[in-house]
């Protein structure tokens, strides 16, 4: 009885012991993936590995190219499906694939307004979330981690991180659904290896209507030189850009047209 | 896929079901149900009683004495769901494929065949259809001694009029579903054996002709855990200028897309466009939206929506940079299902097509394809569909705006009455 009364104080004292502050957290984790100087050495990663929907049967190649200015472009080859795009150079965010076809998802309104910079980058954390609250503890793979609320200052769009307890390393995000906000996409991050002198999860799985999807690479290279061209707004897009610019003078000139005009009456005799 | 799966078939095939084979079957059917309770949109399951099913499921499987009649166990419980898309693949479909892909040799450790050497049935190269009462040859190639509108009347010296008669008084949609392989399949068989067939032609006079069989026409394609299938796409110019397209799956959208692609930006002045989906079951649902952006100019329009427990996701058009901005119509029949419906039914919920033809299968539920442990395939809806209009196109499908049948008639003129119907609407329009 005794030890049972020892043990519910502990957990007592332990319940009540505070959480360390958010700023803390992401601190620590940028610390245990290299540290900051670290980081700030880092100009550029190449990924290559696979993209699996093991259930389905589907496996593709996939590559992912960043820089340090926030630019980045991914490419799947889907077997059957073709070539499925994504890339943002600050100016157009886009995507295309042949099963969708191409889109233009944003359009900076300033030149490099869609850079966003790396999230081990204590600049990132500073400058892109108005809000960073430790919420409490949750288990991740059976592992007790940090649960910290992330509200980007412009995008509104919260986002939930679980920073494991013993690493310190970030394990699990949950960031709204693209395709429906008022859900949230679940990713697992494990398999962290050391690149350089920076760690960097190898694998990451998510589950969207019930079949779980995975990333896992083969290879990271950092600071290698990047083809120049992965950077550059496909054609595609360039001409969806001007159609788009064309449809707003259009209708701009319109509604010009279409505006009251109002004749000053003559004054009075 | 590894080869031990095929290993367990040959056995079972020589010895009956061994007992690890019996194991791999139940788990399949737990592995069914499960899924089926975890992942099916309506929490409710449609009203079903799931844990009676389970019950009887497992009870008919432990007594049965081979593959098939696992299988069919298994597809009398989907059947109580009452909905489309709930199928079992037998897992003899995907030995070829299981070869093709070379990643592990075949069973007797010979290469892997390549695709032109693979078993495959093939076809006398034209296709009948019930038309006016009469199994009709509703498409020939050119040259082809075999014409338009001639009736069928026996193949290898089996007369038709009983299968016809089958189908003469069934519900519309439900023979235009099934009519087609009924008929076609007797023509189908080994390519180095030619098919003896007996045909009438609009006089009355009979043909009794001897024909080669040649492999069916299209590529293969494959796409997850679906089975390898041939896929074709026809383009063309019809009179007086008015694109066409016809494609027989949403499948291989590296052939389809581009030849699309081509043909709509070839025929930006044309004064109509038409897009034939009449026996197309469906495909890669998504690819309803590629195609549609091809037609749609307006931003922000969607097909549908697909609900699932999880998620809700639009069917949003991605507009081309090129997009045919002129009448569009799209043919469909009963044996237009899924994909078809999702982007002929969204295209005339926002005022973009006109549709012809009959009334389509009604089945459009969103899904996708597990293996099983007994190395069948498990094909399960995971989600709704609801038409931008606000129709479910599941039990309901897409009425035409203007039904129209294919006749006799029009097919012994070489002509198609659905098109023609298209082709007029068209020519109306400024």
């Amino acid at each position: 009885m005794k030890s049972l009364i020892l043990l519910l104080s502990l957990a007592a004292a332990s319940a009540q012991e505070p959480l360390p502050e958010a700023r803390q957290i992401i601190e620590r984790f940028t610390k245990m993936t290299g540290g900051e100087e670290a980081w700030k050495a880092v100009h550029s990663q190449s990924m290559t590995g696979k993209f699996s929907l093991p259930a389905l049967g589907m496996q593709a190649p996939i590559k992912i190219y960043a820089d340090s200015e926030g630019r980045t472009y991914q490419v799947i080859e889907m077997p059957g499906a073709g070539k499925v795009e994504a890339g943002n150079n600050g100016d157009v965010e886009w995507e295309r694939s042949l099963i969708m076809g191409p889109k233009v998802k944003r359009r900076a309104s300033v030149p490099g307004g869609l850079l966003h910079l790396s999230p081990t980058s204590r600049k990132f954390w500073d400058q892109k979330f108005g809000r960073l609250v430790t919420t409490g503890i949750d288990k991740s793979d059976g592992k007790p981690c940090y649960m910290v609320e992330v509200t980007p200052g412009e995008a509104k769009d919260q986002q939930d991180h679980c920073y494991d307890v013993e690493s310190g390393l970030l394990v699990r995000t949950a960031v709204p659904n693209p395709l429906d906000k008022t859900q949230k996409v679940v990713m697992e991050l494990k398999d962290y290896r050391k690149i350089g002198d920076i760690l960097s999860p190898f694998l990451m799985t998510t589950k969207v209507m019930g079949q779980a999807f995975q990333i896992e690479f083969a290879e990271v290279k950092l600071n290698e030189k990047l083809p120049s061209e992965v950077f550059e707004t496909p054609d595609e897009i360039k001409a969806l850009l001007a159609k788009e610019d064309k449809n707003n003078a259009k209708a701009t000139a319109e509604e010009e047209a279409n505006r009251p005009k109002f004749k000053r009456a003559d004054p009075p005799k | 896929m590894n080869g031990w799966p095929l290993a367990l078939w040959a056995a079972a095939a020589a010895f009956g079901q061994a007992p690890d084979s019996k194991a791999l079957d139940k788990a399949s059917a737990e592995l069914v149900w499960t899924t089926v309770r975890d992942q099916h949109w309506d929490p409710k399951l449609n009203g079903v009683d799931w844990n009676a099913a389970h019950t009887k499921l497992m009870a008919d499987v432990a007594k049965a004495t081979s593959r098939d009649q696992v299988r069919e166990a298994i597809s009398r419980t989907l059947g109580l769901l009452g909905q489309s898309h709930f199928a079992i693949i037998p897992g003899d479909l995907y030995k070829e494929i299981d070869h093709e892909a070379g990643a592990t040799p075949a069973p007797n450790g010979s290469a892997p065949k390549p695709a032109s050497m693979r078993r495959e049935e093939c076809t006398p190269g034209f296709e009948v259809d019930l038309v006016d009462g009469l199994a009709t040859v509703v498409s020939s190639p050119e040259g082809s001694p075999v014409k338009l509108g001639w009736a069928l009347r026996s193949v290898g010296g089996e007369p038709l009029d009983a299968t016809v008669a089958r189908f003469k008084d069934a519900k519309l949609n439900e023979r235009e579903r099934y009519v087609r392989s009924a008929l076609n399949w007797r023509l189908h068989g080994p390519c180095s054996e030619p098919v003896t067939i007996v045909l009438e032609d609009g006089a009355g006079a009979s043909h009794s002709l001897i024909l080669e069989r040649t492999p069916p026409k299209g590529r293969f394609a494959k796409f997850g855990n679906l089975p390898e299938t041939r896929v074709w796409i026809e383009t063309r110019r019809l009179d007086p200028g008015i694109g066409y397209v016809r494609f027989n799956l949403f499948l291989d959208p590296e052939q389809i897309v581009p030849a699309v692609s081509t043909q709509v930006t070839s025929c930006m002045e044309c004064r109509g466009f038409i897009v034939d989906l009449r026996g197309n079951p469906g495909g890669i649902g998504v690819m309803a939206m590629g195609i549609a952006g091809f037609f749609v100019t307006e931003h922000g329009q969607r097909l549908g929506t697909l609900r699932s427990r999880e998620l809700k996701y639009d069917f949003e058009v991605a507009p081309r940079a090129l997009t045919f901005d002129g009448p569009l119509a799209i043919l469909v029949d009963g044996g237009s299902a899924s994909t078809s419906e999702i982007f002929a039914g969204g295209l005339r919920d926002i005022h973009r097509a006109r549709i012809f033809g009959t009334k389509t299968a009604a089945a459009a539920l969103p899904s996708v394809i597990i293996k099983l442990p007994n190395g069948d395939g498990f094909q399960y809806a995971n989600a709704n569909y609801v038409s931008s209009g606000g129709t479910t196109l599941e039990g309901n499908g897409v009425t035409p705006d203007v039904t129209v049948r294919q006749t006799r008639a029009a097919l012994l003129r070489g002509h198609d009455a659905v098109i023609d119907a298209a082709v007029e609407w068209i020519s109306t329009q400024k």
